[in-house]
């Protein structure tokens, strides 16, 4: 199966996920700052589990993916930064409590002992 | 009260020397390490550096902080650097990076391996320490002895290069700072340290 596959076989979840009002107000600029703060908090606590899943999935993947498997942390560890900046630009408190679907994805991310 | 990693280095130096001296590395410097016993080398550190990559992946996903991720990230992307020396080699004289390994390097790799999957970070950091801050320290001290000609110049001004001592002493600063159980630190130090003596020995008398 290839991740255009998965895609395909949840299209109407992808489309509702790509054109939900919080990505159409990024889109055209007319978000909420509030909401793109709640976003930003949130995303960050997943940004961090997920870069300690990557750095898992190297641990346990053939030699052969290991280089796109650090470029992907590489690219991960970045964000975090980005996420830190902004952060500080809105002095956002970023230890804020993480809300029960970034939990949800982080123990997803978290929960991949099959890799 | 807790060793700090330049304690470790300090009470370690015996073996650190010992390294330094071996036939195997002065001969890198010198330019006289036959090279059949340098294929062999650059093929078991091949080996190695994937066991030692997954080591620091497995510290990464494992850290207690934020800051460690940032750390470990790049010690991780040093290790791919680090192998581009090996390829470079493997492509010009013709080298297998993917051997059998020798037993000395399946005990550096299963030390490295166990420590990382059942150990804390702090711990696993303590095993890893010694290949960066020995390799700085071995790269150091024969460059001044180092003979142009050598065919092994690239790998002792590799490892010479500020950029590997900054990332020796980032771990460094990591071991610091995350510690463990001070006696476990300081074995797993110390057996780190005889695998390096262990595996210079192993390639010289392996052809």
């Amino acid at each position: 199966m290839r991740a255009q596959d998965l895609i395909a076989e949840d299209a109407e979840l992808w489309y509702a996920a790509m054109h939900h009002p919080f990505l159409d107000g990024v889109r055209h600029g007319n978000l909420e700052p509030a909401a793109f703060s709640r976003w930003l908090v949130q995303d960050y606590h997943f940004a961090l589990a997920l870069t300690r899943a990557e750095a898992r999935y190297l641990a346990n993947a053939p030699r052969e993916d290991f280089q796109v498997l650090l470029q992907g942390m590489e690219a991960m560890v970045a964000e975090l930064g980005w996420f830190e900046q902004k952060a500080k630009e809105g002095s956002l408190e970023l230890t804020a409590p993480i809300h029960p679907t970034a939990r949800g994805f982080w123990q997803m991310a978290y929960s991949g002992d099959h890799a | 009260m807790r060793a700090t990693a330049a304690d470790l280095w300090r009470g370690n130096r015996d073996l650190a020397d010992a390294c330094l001296e071996h036939p195997f590395v002065q001969g890198l410097a010198s330019g006289e390490l036959p090279r059949e016993r340098f294929r062999v080398y650059v093929a078991q550190d091949a080996y190695f550096l994937e066991a030692f990559a997954r080591g620091y992946a497995l510290a990464l996903a494992r850290c207690p902080d934020r800051q460690g991720l940032g750390v470990l990230k790049d010690l991780l992307v040093g290790v791919f650097e680090e192998l581009q020396l090996h390829q470079g080699y493997a492509e010009r004289w013709g080298i297998s990076l993917s051997p059998e390994p020798l037993p000395a390097t399946s005990a550096y790799c299963d030390f490295l391996l166990s420590t990382a999957c059942l150990e804390p970070s702090g711990h696993t950091v303590a095993a890893m320490t010694p290949c960066m801050r020995l390799y700085a320290f071995l790269g150091q001290q024969l460059s001044s002895k180092l003979d142009p000609e050598s065919p092994y110049r690239e790998w002792v001004e590799t490892y010479a290069s500020a950029d590997v001592d900054t990332l020796a002493s980032r771990l460094e600063e990591l071991l610091d700072r995350y510690g463990g159980a001070p006696e476990r630190l300081a074995w797993l130090y110390r057996r780190a340290m005889a695998l390096e003596l262990a595996f210079f020995q192993a390639a010289w008398e392996a052809v």
